[in-house]
């Protein structure tokens, strides 16, 4: 099937990031549409369209803008996270270095259907062109009055992954150090500075303005029912075209790698791949067949996430991918809680040790057993994403661990724990 | 949600009550409780270490996990709301499992340093460990290796690889104390405490995160590796180091203090202290306390027995019998039970009504005084409050816990409008501040009443300082508190004035108009001013100074003239003062740690005070010195029964007139001339007192006093920050160094009291705010 560009269409125009470009295909016509209808109805089409939040979590969109209460003298905030900062994610990056007008508007809209006057894109700071390109469009947007009495700041991250998740984010904001709040309340009901407000991907708030434009049935005409529209893939690892790619949800693993991807590097075959992101499941070759939604890849226990594919040939050694991978979240467990904190540190070192050929056989299920524990008692997501990686690289590439193992001569003894003196 | 919002709640007359099942039994919990809160009324103990239950759950370390039937996951039960039917199992193996992971994850990189850590026997770590710990550890890489010392401040010492990162402390300096004083730093398995900026550590109440940490990891400077809790002697008392009176209790070992900690007391202070409470106590061990009674012979003071040194003070006491030229001075530092003694011995063996705890600055007669210190709601109750307004009083220089105690309020939603001559430590949380020169009272006050009186709703409260009660038309501004008071009867009138024991000295009636329990004097004496003024010029029998050092209290030409008219001084006290070094006799005396009694706190409570100590060897206390001149002179000091009686209620209490007379005496303020500049004394709770003096700890608190103005004053005199500057009244001159901030007023200059090497009263006797002084280049 060939892409189908929707959020991704305008790309490559030239110089399509200014103003004028983005008028000429209807720019801001679809926001003055939606401030024609009443806020209830906007919010309804979006409901109908049955958009999910594409940040990583799915959730329906439409019923997360209808949380906001209605009372007008609440003040409301609209967040857009475009932290990005997921392993192997790169889509909303794209977009705000070459449509940026495309989010505005989607921001406009989205805040005008929950009653926000203030909106604020959370940005990574490691986006420095991109920033520089939105701040320049927002200001545009201002200067030629589309944004009405819309306040659009661009907030820049200091580098934390955490500062994705979309309460360690409002924490970020309100200039303290980024680690999650406690749920409930929900930010729909106290957000940012307690006020409600609205936390949602770059993505999706681009989808917005599409089915605004074109109306809940149009969206609904693509992709599955309960995973409905397109989806902008982003495919790295050892595939010969890396890159972005918008298809319906739906299609399947094999076509995103073999046919947009390009397959995999020439003499090399296909051995894993994360579908979502690294905080998910790895899946096989028996898995190929899998059609890439939120509800298909949660059947096989993994997770469509951000749709970014981490793609490894035989070349990748699995020891090493879960090593890294594990470095990752030790490097951004916020540190807040006691699972993750400690958790992601205990399994580098387990890992490392292994890599260095001191394992021995219990580290693999001591593996197992502590990434079960980190992840069923964290505080928040960042540590249930970081356990999924190793896991399934333990559980399905065993084989390859225990070769790391059988280096040591002593793998079958347990290890005696160093003593040190402290005093 | 905090115990505080909690207790309004339950305030609303139809609480809403839910009904939920922990381990078998129903309990019924008002909604809106956690899981803990409800497991607590049952008295089911779920182990914690980041909740603290006068803040907000954080839900971070998770020791307190349980099973909540249909959650998919172990729920902390800190956060977790109880919800009605919920079915909740503490002790299940599923929920025992999560917490023995929580314990594993805590102990990995834990330095296990039990034996010789300062907490070791009640460290919540230990106990949980023995509950929840493995007895094998699976954990066999090395453990992370962080600085095991790192002084953040004089007082704080961390050991970084013992910190759980429960967040206790920082969230403490964020919600409680709002001092922001130690962040975590750096994140995931690098998070380490540190200080905004790395800089020393900003707090007056650090021993609170010391005490509520539930590891080693903050330990202070003064009782780290002294000592094992289980070989210590613990003794509750009352600190008097301020007025508030926190309860403590002292923890000794072989008749040696070793740490001072806070006991909970709802209606006092809570559970917190202030760090002079916590650590103030070290002058107690000092080796400069005076040993032995000194006598002069020969121009020099010499060690003397207490025989000699009583019959001398007796037979001087004979001569001076009914001499309108004698005078007894001081009584913070003593008991009420002493400062009855010390009045009693005056009054009716000597037969001199000249008796005054007030050895200071400003003292006004008991006309101008209108209304004496004392609040007239408990400290309890502050948190409770709606609105606060602050009138010249600088909280937590002056009434440190209170501002905990208000801070509390505020996260329970009080507003609190601040006025004064300079911003102080609450300014950055009030809700609206006004900064005005001294003398602008009135017309500050009158701002007030148009803008925020008629705002105020619900249970409101008025804390007038010295900054207002210090100036001459204090009677004037407390007749318009009154006026307001008719007009608003949710409005409480608390006046926050003095430190120590100053309420319980003049409810035993050592002040010159007062007697015992607040009867009118028989005869009135003069005041303490009146009396060095007189004895300046004059010859003077005999003053008998008891924890007072007028000599720092007066200009020191002034003194030298009172010195050499005063034919006889004796001074009692814990150190050789200034004063005591131009006695002709002193008696070394007791500290508050070392005797019992009863203070009274600037609610008017009364309470106790116990030796936590055995008396230094050859040492009396202040009673039992003044019992036995008596006994020479053919009296015995007992309390009277009815006194006593007095000592028995809990508080005090607190008469507001319905309103004050205007009086004829002076309120007019003087006119301010050319360059000069409008005075107000400010107060500093680590001020250079002879206390702090030998408290090393603290002492290195205490920053360089300065005299401070308005960067406009400074650029109309062309003076600029850290210029040597004299400050000019018409009574005396004092120099020192220049401070240029906004804080303060315009039209005004700061100075704080209780300072030797910056003694304000250099510029005289009978200072008040508002005082007209020149500052130029010195
Ligand atoms: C550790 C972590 C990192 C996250 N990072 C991002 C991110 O970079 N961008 C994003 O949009 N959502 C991220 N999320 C998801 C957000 O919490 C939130 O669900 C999302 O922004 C909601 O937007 P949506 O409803 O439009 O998907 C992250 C979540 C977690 C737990
Ligand atoms: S799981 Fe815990 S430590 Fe990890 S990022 Fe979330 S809150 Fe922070
Ligand atoms: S120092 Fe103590 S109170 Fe502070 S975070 Fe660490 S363990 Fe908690
Ligand atoms: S006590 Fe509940 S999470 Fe720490």
């Amino acid at each position: 099937m060939p892409e189908l560009r929707v959020l991704l269409k305008n790309i490559d125009v030239p110089n399509q990031k200014d103003l004028a470009v983005y008028e000429q295909d209807q720019g801001y016509a679809t926001l003055r549409k939606a401030r024609e209808q009443t806020p209830d109805e906007v919010i309804e089409i979006v409901k109908t369209a049955g958009l999910r939040g594409r940040g990583g979590a799915g959730f329906p969109t439409g019923i997360k803008w209808s949380f906001v209460p209605k009372d007008p003298n609440l003040e409301k905030y609209l967040v857009c996270n475009c932290d990005e900062s997921e392993p192997g994610t790169f889509k909303d990056r794209v977009i705000i270095e070459k449509d940026p007008h495309q989010l505005i508007e989607g921001i406009a809209i989205a805040s005008y259907a929950i009653g926000a006057k203030k909106a604020f894109i959370y940005s990574r700071g490691e986006f420095y062109e991109g920033i520089h390109i939105l701040q320049a469009a927002v200001d545009e947007a201002k200067a030629k009055s589309h944004l009405g009495d819309l306040d659009i700041v661009v907030h820049t991250g200091a580098g934390a992954y955490i500062a994705g998740e979309e309460t360690a984010q409002l924490d970020s904001l309100e200039g303290r150090k980024a680690q999650p709040r406690s749920k409930p309340p929900f930010p729909a009901i106290a957000g940012l500075y307690g006020k409600p407000t609205v936390v949602n991907n770059v993505e999706t708030l681009c989808n917005a303005v599409h089915i605004v434009k074109n109306g809940a049935e149009w969206f609904q005409s693509i992709g599955k029912e309960r995973n409905n529209g397109t989806k902008i893939f982003q495919i790295s690892g050892h595939v010969k075209k890396p890159g972005v790619v918008e298809l319906p949800l739906g299609t399947t693993l094999r076509e995103v790698i073999f046919e947009h991807a390009g397959g995999m590097l020439d003499g090399r075959t296909f051995k894993a791949v994360f579908p979502g992101g690294s905080s998910c499941s790895l899946l096989t070759e028996k898995d190929l067949d899998v059609e890439m939604d939120f509800d298909s890849l949660a059947k096989l226990k993994t997770m469509l996430g951000t749709a970014s594919l981490i793609v490894m040939d035989d070349s990748a050694d699995m020891v090493k991918v879960a090593h890294r991978l594990m470095e990752f979240y030790q490097n951004e467990s916020c540190g807040k809680c006691t699972p993750c904190r400690e958790g992601t540190r205990w399994m580098v070192q387990v890992l490392e040790r292994i890599l260095s050929g001191e394992g021995t056989q219990s580290d693999l299920d001591l593996i197992l057993n502590v990434c079960d524990d980190m992840a069923a008692n964290s505080f928040c997501p960042l540590a249930v994403g970081a356990a999924p990686p190793v896991i399934s690289s333990v559980v399905n590439f065993r084989e390859e661990f225990e070769a790391y193992v059988q280096k040591n001569p002593n793998a079958d003894k347990p290890r005696e724990m160093k003593v040190k003196a402290y005093i | 949600m905090s115990t505080e919002t909690k207790n309004k709640q339950s305030e609303n007359i139809k609480q809403e009550m839910i009904n939920l099942t922990i381990d078998g039994q129903v309990v019924s919990t008002p909604k809106g409780s956690t899981v803990y809160q409800a497991a607590q009324q049952l008295g089911i103990d779920i182990p914690i270490f980041c909740y603290q239950d006068r803040m907000p759950a954080l839900g971070a370390c998770r020791m307190c996990l349980v099973e909540v039937e249909k959650m998919p996951k172990l729920a902390a039960s800190c956060s977790q709301g109880a919800m009605e039917g919920m079915v909740v199992h503490t002790k299940s193996k599923k929920a025992e499992d999560g917490r023995k992971s929580i314990i594993e994850f805590l102990l990995i990189n834990h330095p296990l340093d039990c034996p010789i850590c300062d907490k070791g026997g009640e460290c919540p770590l230990q106990d949980n460990t023995l509950d929840y710990g493995s007895g094998i550890s699976r954990f066999v890489e090395d453990k992370r290796k962080l600085e095991k010392k790192t002084a953040l401040g004089p007082l704080l010492i961390v050991d970084q690889e013992r910190c759980i990162a429960c967040a206790r402390c920082t969230r403490f300096g964020e919600i409680v104390a709002g001092d922001d004083a130690l962040k975590l730093k750096d994140r995931g398995f690098r998070t380490e405490i540190g200080t905004p900026n790395d800089q020393p550590v900003e707090s007056k109440f650090i021993g609170n995160t010391i005490q509520m940490c539930p590891v080693g990891a903050l330990t202070s400077q003064v009782y780290r590796f002294r000592a094992r809790p289980w070989d210590n002697d613990t003794v509750e008392s009352t600190c008097t180091l301020c007025a508030v009176g926190c309860n403590m209790k002292v923890d000794t070992r072989d008749n040696e203090i070793l740490r001072v900690r806070s006991v909970e007391n709802r209606d006092v202070n809570d559970i917190w202290m202030c760090d002079k409470g916590f650590f103030g106590y070290e002058h107690v061990n000092d080796d400069n306390r005076i040993k032995t009674p000194l006598i002069r012979r020969n121009g020099e003071l010499v060690p003397a027995g207490w025989e000699e040194v009583l019959e001398l003070i007796a037979n001087k006491f004979k001569e001076v019998k009914a001499s309108p030229k004698v005078g007894a001075l001081g009584g913070s530092p003593l008991t009420v039970e002493e400062n009855y003694f010390f009045q009693k011995l005056f009054r009716e063996v000597v037969e001199s009504p000249n008796v005054d705890a007030r050895v200071g600055l400003s003292q006004q007669d008991k006309d101008q005084e209108a209304i004496p210190a004392g609040t007239e709601i408990s400290l309890g109750e502050i948190e409770s409050l709606d609105n606060v307004l602050v009138l010249g009083s600088d909280l937590t220089e002056t009434f440190p816990v209170i501002w905990l105690r208000l801070k509390q309020g505020m996260n329970n939603g009080a507003k609190v409008v601040v006025t004064g001559h300079h911003q102080t430590e609450v300014s950055p949380h009030s809700n609206k501040e006004i900064i005005h020169a001294p003398g602008e009272e009135f017309a500050v006050l009158d701002q007030l009443e148009k803008e925020v009186l008629p705002t105020l709703k619900g249970k409101s409260a008025l804390f007038i300082g010295e900054q207002y009660l210090k100036s001459t038309s204090r009677r004037k501004i407390l007749s318009t508190l009154l006026k307001w008071k008719k007009q608003n009867p949710e409005l409480s009138l608390n006046i926050l004035e003095g430190t120590g024991n100053d309420l319980g000295a003049r409810f035993a009636g050592m002040h010159p108009a007062i007697g015992p329990a607040g009867s009118d004097a028989k005869q009135t004496g003069l005041s303490s001013s009146d009396m060095l003024i007189q004895a300046s010029k004059e010859p003077w029998d005999l003053f008998y100074v008891a924890g007072a050092n007028p000599a720092a209290k007066v200009p020191a030409p002034l003194w030298d003239q009172i010195r050499e008219k005063t034919k006889f001084l004796v001074v009692q006290d814990l150190f050789l003062t200034k004063t005591a070094e131009e006695a002709d006799v002193v008696l070394p005396t007791l500290s508050f740690i070392e005797k019992g009694g009863h203070v009274i706190n600037i609610e008017g409570r009364i309470q106790e005070i116990r030796a936590a100590k055995s008396a230094p060897e050859g040492l009396l206390s202040d009673a039992e010195i003044f019992t036995l001149i008596a006994q020479r002179l053919g009296t015995t000091l007992i309390l009277d029964k009815e006194f006593s009686e007095h000592l028995k209620v809990e508080r005090l209490p607190f008469k507001v007139p319905t309103q004050l007379e205007e009086i004829s005496a002076s309120t007019q303020l003087e006119e301010i001339k050319g360059e000069q500049l409008r005075l107000s004394l400010s107060q500093k709770l680590f001020d250079h007192g002879t206390r702090v003096q030998y408290s090393p700890a603290i002492e290195q608190l205490v920053k360089e006093p300065t005299i401070s103005i308005h960067p406009e004053e400074a650029i109309n005199r062309l003076l600029k920050e850290g210029d040597l500057v004299v400050v000019e009244s018409e009574q005396g001159t004092l120099k020192g160094t220049l401070k240029v901030t906004e804080a303060v007023a315009k039209a005004t200059v700061v100075i704080p009291e209780g300072f030797p090497e910056l003694s304000v009263a250099q510029l005289g006797m009978k200072l008040s705010n508002a005082t007209a002084v020149i500052v130029k280049k010195g």
